[in-house]
């Protein structure tokens, strides 16, 4: 083994450099192919081990309220829950394409008119590899999650990245 | 060199106070390099003149995941103005490079002592990893220490950042030397012994080298500007005999000591040995050295190891054999072979946690009855233990020197708390060791196998290949003088008992014991082996004191020093520390009646000093 | 005390095995008249040898006595190392160097003695007691690291010193007096493992044929290497006539086959037997019946590398083969003793001789003003 710090030649298996002391113990053992491994995590790990957000409203609130309130969060995705049911979610996209322009709609314009209604979810025993996969068949950057207990929260590609971003693989 | 931190506006005072002893223990995964910061530091230390002594504290698996406990690995290091005999009681420096560090080591750390924590590694695996439930940064846990917090590793790679041609990997494997600036600064180091060090090792490695001279200067200018730590240390010159020192552990000193023996005895060493923790590194040691003539048998198992190495002494070699407690366990009845042959060999026994295959990394000095009494039959050999690191060489040329002279075999204890820890060793002058004196037969007239020698009753050393020396031996009893098989009553007797005499009579050539203190008093703290710096230092510290304590040390226990019983005899009360059940202790007790006290510790840890003090005090 | 003694005074079988020519032709067993001083009566000790009367050990001893002087080397420089056992005794009674070490650790100790000293002539006196019980591990190992010493293994498929116990070779349900109903291991074959631990000297022999004993033990102390030799020794008192069936002078033509290099397999009285492969394996066929000639008959090699043959014809057991006895395998191989030598003798040239003062002053050093 020869040592990466000095070149000396060490016995194989020696614990550190005899040297300059420099610990040999990472440079023998088999390295987990960091692609391999990746692969490996997102089909294994499930939604839970991501980051979420969470901002709920009710249908009949207003949009412009809807807007001051993700603002405010700083987020870009808001759920619609009537009686603790996911009806519908608003996004920053809406916002864009709904709310801006030429035919923009009135700020007043309750949101339950201007959600996508009935979005797509997962459950957060659901893979990592999951999400990644509705993100990018459905173009969606926010999926709404739901937990055991039937409550909701927002898991988006900024916590998929955030994930898959960490050191050690 | 790119420097993240600005010196904050106004320049802050730091404070420099001088402390007499400082105890570091440096912790961290095995993949860390803390052995490398340890002993960069305790060189330093040594070379600006404190005196040091250290231990390592290896992990405990072979490979162990990186971030996981059983893979933590550390140096403690004690250095001081002082004379030190041992790497500290409790250190007052902890240095946790990730969570699992800090978990195994933190027990250890005395109360408000300080902890400088690579906070980088405080990560949620981490944490989870050495079994954490909170972070213990945040929990408060920590409450009753001096925590600093440091990103080391990011202030690691922000100050190589652009500045060397280095991979990630290879960058994060520096932040040990950026710890290491921090703690030069602390404790008023120069970073030039380890600057050279730096471009004498790396020299074949311009990038590397740059960078870990780069990120210790940071470390240091970091520790020296910022807010961290408002004071620093300065520990004195200790008083040292001047000469030419190097720093060397038990194992080290043992195996120099044996080649040393071998050159002084003008002959060959043979040592037959079987891996066997924590005595491998000895083997390791002695097979590099062939071009001393040395021959190294790795045997097929230890029972092959002493067998061989009784045929190479029988053939004039110096026969060698070492391991720990199991082995010993084993060789017996090849060494009860060769105290019937009344051939020299020298057993090596670094003693271990026990019994069966106990504690194999930790230390424990259980097997002087295993030494004295462990054979069949009444079956006397010589015992000899080097009380410090740098004692195993002298204890090795002694033993040696002992095996030639009386034909028996010498056990020689040593432990692995001796094996493993360092310490300064003033290296002697070749030319002044004594020469070890041997003579073989040779004249065929009236040549006896068994004829003895007036004043040692040794035997003559007859070599295979003499001409007109042919002869015969073996295990069965011998007639006295002629060495021819024998079963005659009186015979026997005759013969168990010059075997004991024998030995016996090696009393000649063991040195009068020296009391430390007082001659007469009313404690006496007697020990062996390893246990020679907390006794000694708990005793002088408590004679600064005025109690009337006083301690003695034996290297020799078979036979003991002829004047021991005086000395024993002269003191109140005599306490036996020993890491074992009271071994020594047993054997003064029935030898000279005297009613001494032992004082156990089986934890497989050295004595600290303060619980030897803490012992005396029951009696004065 | 011990009384002035020649160790050569057996009665009956003894006297008869002397006497007895072994089949198989006077090439094999010629030996050289002595080259040099020692005659036989150098290597008799003064001890008075204590085998029972009518003891297979007799004969060896003899033979390994009336051997020695040919050899060539001054008695001083023999070693005789023995373990415990009757064979084990034997060192007592060669007036040489001797060491009767403990059980089943002979070959230990001599490896010791040949690696401090490789000049010296070592041999190893052992039985199948101490040889392949407790001494196992050692067996293996000495023949492994082929050290260049002589390894007679006595057979007798008993434990004759502590009075007649089975042993490894002992024969399946053996009565003995530790197995009253009969011994239930499967017996181990000594040469299977020696050929196993790749010994590069592999022989056999039978106490009564003198001839072709002192044959054996004079081609074992030339080979150069380990030389392991089986010797089917009679113990007349708690297993006698262990061999009778193929060693016995009657039926010996018939049962045992005297292996010799360059020469066809061949045994019987008249000289008609003979091994011949069928397929992978052997078989034993008669010249003249079947169309079998001569030129079938399997021809002997002992410096074959491949070990397959030599362990096949160690397998041939009674009835259904011949017993084999000679030399089944001599290879060259570099002897453990030699190569401890060139390595030391290399790193003198590599580092130059030891220094202390250097091996002293390395490390972390300093100096104190």
């Amino acid at each position: 083994m020869i040592c990466p710090s000095c070149g000396y030649d060490n016995i194989e298996g020696a614990d550190r450099c005899d040297e300059c002391l420099t610990p040999l113990f990472n440079l023998d053992t088999p390295q987990t192919d960091t692609a391999t491994s990746l692969a490996r995590s997102v089909m294994e790990d499930d939604l839970s081990k991501l980051e979420n957000e969470f901002l709920a409203v009710a249908p009949d609130t207003v949009a412009a309220e809807v807007v001051d309130q993700m603002k405010q969060a700083r987020l870009g995705c808001a759920l619609v829950l009537e009686n603790g049911k996911l009806i519908g979610i608003f996004t920053e996209r809406d916002l864009l394409s709904k709310l801006t322009g030429a035919a923009a709609l009135p700020r007043t314009t309750p949101i339950k008119q201007l959600m996508s209604a009935n979005p797509e979810f997962l459950r957060e025993t659901d893979s990592i590899a999951s999400a990644l996969n509705k993100m990018s068949l459905g173009r969606y950057r926010h999926i709404p999650v739901q937990k055991p207990d039937g409550t909701y929260y927002v898991t988006s590609i900024k916590h998929v990245l955030k994930y898959l971003a960490r050191s050690q693989w | 060199m790119s420097a993240v931190l600005e010196p904050p506006v106004p320049a802050i005072d730091k404070n420099k106070e001088e402390v007499e002893t400082v105890t570091i223990r440096f912790a961290g995964d095995s993949g860390d390099g803390m052995q490398l910061t340890g002993t960069q530091f305790t060189n330093t230390s040594a070379i600006v003149g404190n005196d040091i002594s250290t231990l390592p504290d290896f992990p405990a698996e072979i490979r162990a995941p990186a971030g996981s406990l059983p893979g933590v690995s550390g140096f403690q290091l004690n250095f001081s103005s002082q004379d030190i005999r041992t790497p500290g009681d409790q250190p007052n420096v902890l240095v946790a490079m990730n969570p699992a560090a800090l978990k195994v080591n933190l027990p250890d750390l005395e109360e408000g002592g300080t902890l400088i924590i690579n906070s980088d590694e405080f990560t949620k695996e981490n944490l989870e990893r050495a079994a954490y439930k909170s972070n213990p940064l945040e929990d408060g846990s920590l409450a009753g220490y001096r925590v600093h917090t440091l990103p080391i590793s990011t202030l690691n790679s922000n100050a190589l950042k652009g500045t060397v041609e280095l991979s990630r990997k290879e960058i994060s494997r520096c932040k040990n030397f950026f710890a290491l600036g921090v703690l030069y600064w602390l404790y008023d180091r120069p970073l030039d012994p380890t600057l050279n060090w730096i471009n004498a090792k790396f020299r074949k490695n311009p990038e590397l080298a740059k960078a870990n001279e780069v990120v210790l200067k940071t470390g240091y200018n970091f520790a020296e500007t910022t807010e961290v730590f408002t004071t620093a240390y300065t520990i004195k010159k200790a008083v040292i005999a001047p000469g030419r020192y190097r720093k060397i552990t038990g194992n080290e000193a043992t195996a120099i000591g044996f080649v040393t023996a071998a050159e002084l005895a003008g002959r060959t060493l043979f040592y037959g040995s079987y891996p066997i923790t924590p005595a491998s590194d000895i083997l390791h040691e002695l097979a590099r050295h062939k071009n001393f003539g040395v021959k190294t048998f790795q045997a097929e198992d230890e029972i092959a190891a002493v067998c061989a190495a009784i045929g190479a002494s029988f053939a004039g070699h110096v026969g060698l054999t070492g391991t720990s407690g199991p082995g010993v366990a084993l060789k017996q009845e090849a060494i009860g072979l060769a105290v019937m042959t009344e051939l020299p060999l020298v057993i090596v026994n670094v003693q271990r946690g026990g019994p069966s295959t106990g504690l194999p990394t930790k230390t424990e000095q259980a097997d002087l009855f295993q030494a004295v009494w462990g054979r069949n039959g009444e079956c006397p050999a010589l015992v000899v233990a080097p009380a410090t690191p740098a004692d195993c060489f002298n204890m090795a040329i002694e033993s040696v020197r002992l095996a030639f002279k009386y034909m028996v075999p010498v056990f020689y204890l040593s432990d692995g708390y001796l094996a493993n820890g360092a310490e300064p060793w003033a290296v002697p002058a070749i030319e002044k060791l004594p020469r070890i004196e041997v003579t073989f037969a040779t004249n065929p007239t009236n040549f006896m196998p068994y004829a003895r020698d007036e004043a040692t009753l040794a035997r003559p050393w007859a070599l295979p290949g003499t001409p007109g020396l042919e002869h015969r031996i073996g295990g069965i009893e011998k007639q006295n003088i002629t060495g021819n098989v024998n079963y005659d009553p009186e015979n026997h007797q005759l013969m168990v008992k010059l075997r004991q005499e024998k030995v016996d009579r090696a009393v000649a050539d063991v040195p009068p014991l020296e009391v430390f203190g007082e001659p007469k008093g009313k404690v006496l703290v007697l020990g062996w082996g390893s246990t020679y710096g907390s006794i000694t230092s708990a005793v002088e510290k408590m004679q600064k004191e005025g109690k009337p304590v006083s301690s003695a040390h034996l290297r020799y226990l078979n036979p003991f020093p002829g004047n021991l019983g005086e000395v024993l005899r002269n003191f109140e009360t005599v306490i036996v520390p020993e890491m074992n059940l009271g071994q020594l202790c047993t054997m003064i007790r029935a030898k000279y009646l005297v009613d001494a006290v032992a004082f156990s510790k089986v934890k497989g840890r050295p004595f600290q000093i303060r619980e030897i003090i803490r012992k005396v005090e029951e009696y004065l | 005390m011990n009384t002035q003694g020649n160790g050569t005074n057996g009665n009956g079988h003894v006297d008869q095995s002397v006497s007895a020519e072994s089949e198989g032709g006077a090439s094999l067993f010629h030996i050289a008249p002595p080259p040099g001083e020692l005659t036989k009566k150098d290597f008799v000790s003064n001890q008075e040898v204590r085998w029972c009367p009518g003891c297979g050990d007799y004969a060896i001893l003899n033979n390994v006595q009336k051997v020695m002087p040919d050899l060539g080397i001054p008695r001083e420089k023999m070693v005789f190392v023995s373990g415990i056992g009757c064979s084990s005794r034997f060192p007592y009674y060669m007036n040489t160097y001797g060491f009767h070490g403990i059980h089943g650790r002979a070959p230990a100790i001599a490896t010791g003695i040949k690696a401090a000293n490789p000049d010296l002539s070592v041999w190893v006196i052992t039985g199948d007691g101490d040889a392949l019980s407790i001494g196992g591990n050692h067996f293996v190992h000495v023949l492994r690291r082929n050290l260049d010493i002589n390894y007679i293994l006595f057979n007798n498929r008993i434990y004759g010193l502590t009075k007649g116990q089975y042993s490894p070779t002992s024969v399946f349900g053996q009565r003995t007096k530790s197995t009253p109903m009969g011994v239930i291991d499967y017996p181990l074959n000594p040469l299977s493992l020696a050929i196993a631990s790749e010994a590069t000297f592999v022989a056999r022999s039978i106490d009564i044929d003198v001839k072709h004993l002192g044959a054996m033990v004079e081609a074992a102390a030339k080979h150069k290497g380990v030389s392991f030799l089986e010797v089917y020794q009679n113990c007349n008192i708690f297993n006698d006539g262990a061999f009778d069936y193929f060693a016995e002078r009657s039926v010996r033509p018939d049962k045992v086959l005297y292996l010799e290099h360059g020469k066809p397999m061949l045994f019987g009285k008249d000289r008609n037997k003979g091994i011949r492969m069928k397929g992978a394996l052997p078989e034993v066929v008669t010249i003249g019946e079947n169309d079998v000639t001569e030129a079938d008959i399997l021809v002997h090699d002992i410096y074959l590398e491949d070990p397959s043959v030599a362990f096949m014809l160690a397998r041939m057991e009674q009835p259904e083969f011949p017993q084999p006895v000679g030399i089944f395998r001599s290879i060259n191989r570099t002897s453990y003793d030699q190569l401890l030598v060139e390595q030391i003798d290399s790193a003198i040239a590599k580092s130059g001789p030891g220094s202390l003062d250097k091996l002293i002053n390395t490390g972390d050093m300093w100096t104190v003003e």
